[in-house]
């Protein structure tokens, strides 16, 4: 077993998370809503993970189809 | 039944009758699989977000149709062959948008009636001429296409 490396100590102190603000009240991802999902894409068109997006996992799973489906349509790209 | 949601794109450099055409055919896909229509609609002219058979730039068209089941194979094997339509997606409304849409439908539904039994209402009696003019100035809706 590899010994375990030092590690620096950190105070285990956790803000409370913050919901993105521009998921409030969204129940429901429409995946020709481009100018919406932008907001969850990167600036290489990657799909943002939650540490980023902030996004409730349900919310999440949505942007995760809705972006996929929009790339499909040509309403968003790939790369 | 189901109700679905139905995008495609058309080739931007089709001229306007060539155009037509091919919604007209597409259309009469899904009515020949046992489809009926609930709105057929342009969404957007848009540049693509990377080129399809070397277009950048594509028509959207957006439909909305009731259509069984087993019928939906079919369908889209046939728009797949369609010429004109560079892409396209089939998918299932999502039960929030059907209920969005069945709520307008209704509140529009209720509209009209209320404007009809008011314009009855107008007609019988002459003092409420005025009232009666100010509603009936709003040109009725089409229904969806």
């Amino acid at each position: 077993m590899t010994p375990d490396r030092p590690r620096p100590m950190r105070r285990r102190m956790r803000r409370r998370r913050r919901v993105n603000p521009n998921l409030n009240g969204v129940d429901r991802i429409d995946w020709k809503d481009v100018d919406f999902l932008k907001e969850f894409i990167g600036d290489r068109a990657r799909i943002s993970p939650r540490r980023i997006s902030r996004a409730p996992a349900r919310l999440q799973r949505q942007i995760r189809r809705a972006v996929k489906r929009a790339r499909q349509m040509a309403l968003l790209p790939y790369r | 039944m189901n109700v679905y949601e139905f995008m495609f794109i058309l080739d931007p450099t089709l001229d306007d009758d060539a155009s037509l055409a091919v919604v007209e055919r597409v259309e009469a896909i899904v009515k020949a699989q046992g489809g009926s229509i609930v709105s057929l609609k342009p969404w957007e002219r848009r540049r693509l977000a990377y080129p399809i058979n070397g277009r950048t730039e594509g028509l959207y068209m957006l439909c909305y149709f009731d259509a069984p089941p087993s019928a939906i194979r079919a369908i889209e094997s046939r728009v797949r062959l369609a010429e004109g339509v560079l892409r396209f997606m089939i998918l299932v409304t999502d039960k929030e948008t059907r209920k969005r849409d069945q709520a307008a439908d209704n509140r529009r539904r209720e509209e009209r009636a209320a404007k009809a039994a008011a314009a009855a209402a107008a007609a019988a009696s002459q003092a409420e001429a005025a009232d009666g003019g100010g509603k009936s100035a709003k040109p009725a809706k089409p229904a969806r296409r």
